[in-house]
């Protein structure tokens, strides 16, 4: 029962993961909490829910619709509300109630078209799992963990192997600089957008297909905002381990403390847990600088 | 200027709160109010009792009317909250005068609306199933505030029941959200009367609110393999766990409560391959003729099938609320809550077909809930009537 | 009691409420993802102190408000020495704890079914009255040295300390002060509804609040409390326009954020030196100063 539960906690741990590469990549590199992504997990959700039912496109076709759909709906958001207050050279802080906003609305609109309905794929798509050694492994875990990985190659080849992963580095280490040295700053920070967007995106239709499609889904930024938190700032590892730890602590408490006080518990070990290691889990020392 | 505007905006606002409608004459329509969830999470329960309500409001309009006037039905949204609920409440009795309210559907808001309506001294009449609602307290009954189907406490126990009598079963594990009462209370009557009957409950496991994955609660329970597994939650959750449930292979019989009974249910499950085999507490019988007329009647009206049960609850509660305005020969509200009280064999879609009031508990007598089975190919199975008189 | 008062009770409520989000947030610059968990606190204190132990009214709110802050330094101490964001997570912890403590210790509150029993005392005249003394309490505050020194943290946290201001214990007394005003909101909700349940005061319900400050403007306490009451009355108003009511009331503050991302009201206060300039200018006020810089966005 034990690995069953390790399991289990891999699986939880590594969807949190998955959210909350894309929401630390704003967050680290732009300075910005962005709730907006819950956003952009649900668009995702529902865009590849609405391609396989309606329009009967395959699944993979249907995957990249809802990636790009989510991609291009987060840089919409950056520059509806996130550019007039950089180019009125305002504080960072107003794109706060922006982002919960289009949260909000997002959920609403989806409510509202989807008259609150929970739907699901047709035909139980990728439902069942199968059995390792008395271990039960869903399949769909399985497809989440190769397209997970696959998608974070994808990513840091493009930080690492691109013009514009070296413009948003530079710009992820001093924005002011990197200006300086002729960086358009609106093409980094929609491109950064835009990543954790297809990031979303990916998330949202994976959720979509692991529990069902219905409107809340975006709930779930909240867990990403902690893994991305406890990972702590300065690269993507972080916030993948900070994912999993996140879904570990939730299944271990459900499993041997309480299942009804489990988001309590694991929250305040996460509140000890930065308390003891302010940097995070794999975060760099930074000083403040005067 | 912006600010202007909205300044302009907010007094227009303030404004029309403040504008109040006259006194009804004797031609004017009688207004009958629906307080329910039309936004959030629940919103599609909240439009599918709109929808209902509004279906047999029109009939009856159809019809004639009512003490030869016509029927006024206003549907407002309560988003889940209870201080909006008793919001709601509030502008129906006020501003619109609404002579009875319908509804809630959920435990919460209508435990909020019942001091506030002895106070207005406005009959509402819905779907709560907490007891607490008409009983805040045993022997004491909140004399506007009633219900029109089996309490939630009747239902986990004839579930219980159709577990140890009808499945033979000797072990039951639960599953239930502790933030929601609709299922913390089911989940205990179960439990109380499966052990008092000589069943044993081997797993109890209470989770949190907002779960999505229960696979470390499930896990606990299957080792403990027991006979049935009985989830009562709403439709998105109880959706969730069946499937995981299955992908862990859990194979123990699965009942649950009256929101499994839906098309969403099987959506969250991800498929009737997986929904399949699931027993539910339901208060209609599918094959019934009367019911049939109705998805017919429905379905000409709104250009969609039935999607929830929750129609009937508000196609019944008209129903209810109507009589109870003719039985009692005015709009008076205080003659027609001594009317509800006093509801005698009222032809409803629900139960048995037979509406009975029982003014000691403000809960109908002996109304009866089906037993279904969600069958391989999608339909719905009756199993067994079950009374709760025979608990 | 009727409709309007209901919904004025509510409004006014909220501005109060608020006033606490706008001294966390507006002039300290501490996110709280969690104020709803104080509300409940404070309501729950008073609801328990007059159900249990029949309480009068003015005991019952009292218990409130010291419950409130009681439990906000022991929250404070550990969470205020976080990094700033870090501490908006752990007001979302806390939120989430205390969810859990209600819905866990059923004996005392009833659990999911929530507390009921409570006597509906509440008019709107106390409501109307707390808010006052509220807002002037917050507007003193902002003008006194602890006012001052909560600025200048929110400005620049490090040259706030070396003109000798303490941050902690400045956010600390901020973080408390906060507390007790949502807790007595609190203690009126619970005697103005007469019923409390734990999912009245959930996470979302704190981000609710923090729209409202925002949308009025974060620096500005006229255009918070100015920006409350819209936004209820509209939220109340557009209960009419049944499943399009979320949507519209997104929709119609997304609108407003574009056009004024720094709110509405941006940091213009109400004062009698702009009351007495108001006969020679046209109406509204004049140039309105853009929000404060603060170092938090990484951007010339």
């Amino acid at each position: 029962m034990f690995f069953q539960q390790l399991l289990n906690g891999i699986s939880v741990g590594s969807m949190y993961s998955l959210l909350a590469v894309g929401f630390s990549l704003v967050y680290n590199i732009l300075g910005i909490v962005n709730f907006s992504h819950g956003a952009m997990i649900a668009i995702g959700t529902y865009l590849s829910y609405w391609c396989v039912r309606y329009l009967r496109f395959p699944v993979p076709l249907a995957l990249v619709i809802a990636v790009i759909g989510a991609g291009l709906a987060s840089m919409g958001t950056e520059r509806a509300t996130l550019r007039p207050l950089r180019r009125r050279g305002q504080s960072s802080v107003f794109f706060f109630i922006a982002s919960l906003t289009v949260f909000n609305l997002v959920a609403a609109l989806l409510t509202y078209i989807s008259k609150g309905n929970i739907e699901s794929y047709p035909s139980a798509f990728l439902t069942g799992s199968f059995t390792f050694r008395g271990l039960m492994i869903p399949r769909i875990d399985v497809v989440m963990l190769v397209i997970a990985i696959l998608s974070l190659m994808c990513l840091t080849y493009v930080l690492f192997r691109t013009r514009i992963g070296l413009a948003i580095r530079a710009a992820s280490y001093n924005l002011k600089a990197a200006q300086l040295m002729g960086i358009n700053i609106d093409w980094v920070v929609a491109g950064t957008f835009l990543m954790a967007g297809l990031l979303a995106g990916i998330g949202g239709s994976l959720l979509g297909v692991k529990y069902a499609v219905y409107a809340d889904i975006g709930n779930m930024v909240f867990k990403a905002f902690f893994s991305c938190m406890v990972g702590g700032l300065g690269n993507l590892t972080g916030a993948i381990w900070g994912g999993l730890l996140i879904g570990l602590l939730e299944t271990f408490t459900c499993a041997y403390i309480s299942s009804s006080v489990s988001p309590a518990i694991t929250f305040t070990v996460l509140i000890v847990l930065l308390l003891l290691r302010p940097q995070g889990l794999s975060g760099r020392v930074t000083e403040e600088k005067i | 200027m912006k600010r202007l505007i909205g300044l302009v905006l907010s007094l227009v606002l303030v404004g029309s709160l403040m504008a109040s409608v006259g006194a009804a004459a004797k031609d004017e329509p009688i207004v009958i109010g629906l307080i329910t969830a039309l936004t959030g999470p629940t919103s599609l329960w909240g439009t599918q009792e709109r929808n209902g309500a509004l279906l047999r409001a029109e009939e009856i309009n159809a019809a004639g009317g009512v003490l030869g006037r016509q029927i006024k039905f206003i549907a407002y949204d309560h988003k889940g909250s209870p201080a909006e609920g008793v919001n709601a409440y509030r502008k129906l009795v006020d501003q619109d005068r609404a002579c009875v309210v319908l509804g809630t559907h959920f435990s919460n808001i209508s435990l909020a609306i019942a001091p506030i309506a002895e106070q207005k001294r406005v009959p509402i009449l819905g779907q709560p199933m907490e007891p607490k609602v008409t009983m805040p307290a045993p022997g004491k009954v909140n004399r506007y505030s009633f219900l029109a189907q089996p309490s939630c406490i009747e239902q986990g126990q004839m579930m219980a029941r159709f577990a140890l009598e009808e499945l033979n079963a000797k072990t039951a594990a639960v599953l239930t959200d502790k933030a929601n009462s609709y299922s913390t209370s089911q989940a205990e009557a179960f439990r109380d009367y499966f052990q008092a009957h000589g069943g044993t409950v081997v797993a109890y496991i209470e989770y949190a609110g907002g779960t999505v994955d229960f696979k470390a609660q499930l896990t606990q329970i299957k080792p403990k393999d027991p006979d049935v597994l009985y989830l009562p939650q709403y439709a998105q959750a109880g959706g969730m766990q069946v499937k995981q449930a299955r992908e862990l292979g859990i194979d123990a019989v699965i009942l649950g409560s009256n929101s499994l009974s839906d098309p969403p249910f099987v959506n969250a499950c991800g498929g009737i391959e997986v929904a399949k085999g699931v027993h539910f507490m339901f208060n209609v019988d599918f094959s019934d003729p009367r019911f049939a007329s109705f998805l017919k009647n429905y379905e000409k009206r709104f250009g969609e099938p039935v999607v929830t049960y929750h129609t009937l609850f508000g196609y019944d509660d008209m129903t209810l609320a109507v009589t109870a305005i003719k039985n009692a020969g005015s709009t008076d509200p205080e003659k027609i809550r001594d009317a509800i009280e006093n509801l005698k064999d009222v032809p409803i879609l629900m139960g048995d077909g037979k509406f009975t009031m029982n003014p000691k508990t403000h809960r109908p007598v002996n109304m009866p809930s089906w037993v279904f089975r969600w069958e391989p190919d999608g339909t719905r199975k009756p199993i067994k009537l079950m009374y709760p008189a025979e608990l | 009691m009727s409709f309007l008062e209901g919904v004025l009770i509510n409004v006014f409520i909220l501005v109060i409420i608020t006033q606490g989000v706008y001294l966390l947030t507006g002039m300290t610059g501490l996110f709280s993802l969690g104020q709803a968990a104080f509300v409940a606190t404070g309501a729950y204190a008073a609801g328990i102190v007059a159900t249990r132990y029949q309480a009068p009214f003015l005991l019952s709110l009292a218990a409130g408000v010291v419950a409130s802050v009681v439990v906000s330094l022991v929250v404070g101490y550990p969470s205020l020495k976080l990094r700033r964001v870090h501490f908006s997570l752990a007001t979302i912890a806390f939120g989430y704890g205390i969810e859990s403590i209600l819905n866990v210790s059923t004996g005392i509150t009833g659990g999911a079914i929530g507390l009921i029993g409570i006597p509906n005392i509440t008019r709107l005249w106390h409501v109307l009255l707390a808010a006052f003394l509220t807002i002037a309490l917050v507007r003193n505050f902002k003008l006194c040295r602890y006012g001052r020194a909560c600025v200048s943290t929110r400005t620049d946290e490090v040259a706030a300390q070396v003109y000798g201001v303490n941050a902690f214990v400045t956010k600390e007394i901020v973080f408390a002060f906060a507390a007790g005003i949502s807790g007595l909101a609190g203690g009126l909700l619970a005697f103005y509804l007469g019923y409390l349940s734990p999912d009245m005061f959930g996470i979302p319900i704190s981000a609710e609040y923090l729209i409202m400050v925002f949308f009025g403007g974060l620096y500005s306490q006229t255009g918070v409390i100015l920006g409350t009451i819209f936004l209820a009355l509209l939220m109340e108003m557009l209960r009419a326009t049944a499943e399009l009511r979320m949507v519209l009331y997104c929709t119609i503050i997304l609108i407003f954020i574009i056009f004024r991302p720094t709110g509405v009201f941006g940091t213009w206060e109400f004062s009698r030196a702009w009351l007495a300039g108001l006969s020679g200018r046209a109406f509204g006020p004049g140039v309105v100063k853009e929000g404060v810089k603060d170092n938090g966005f990484k951007q010339a």
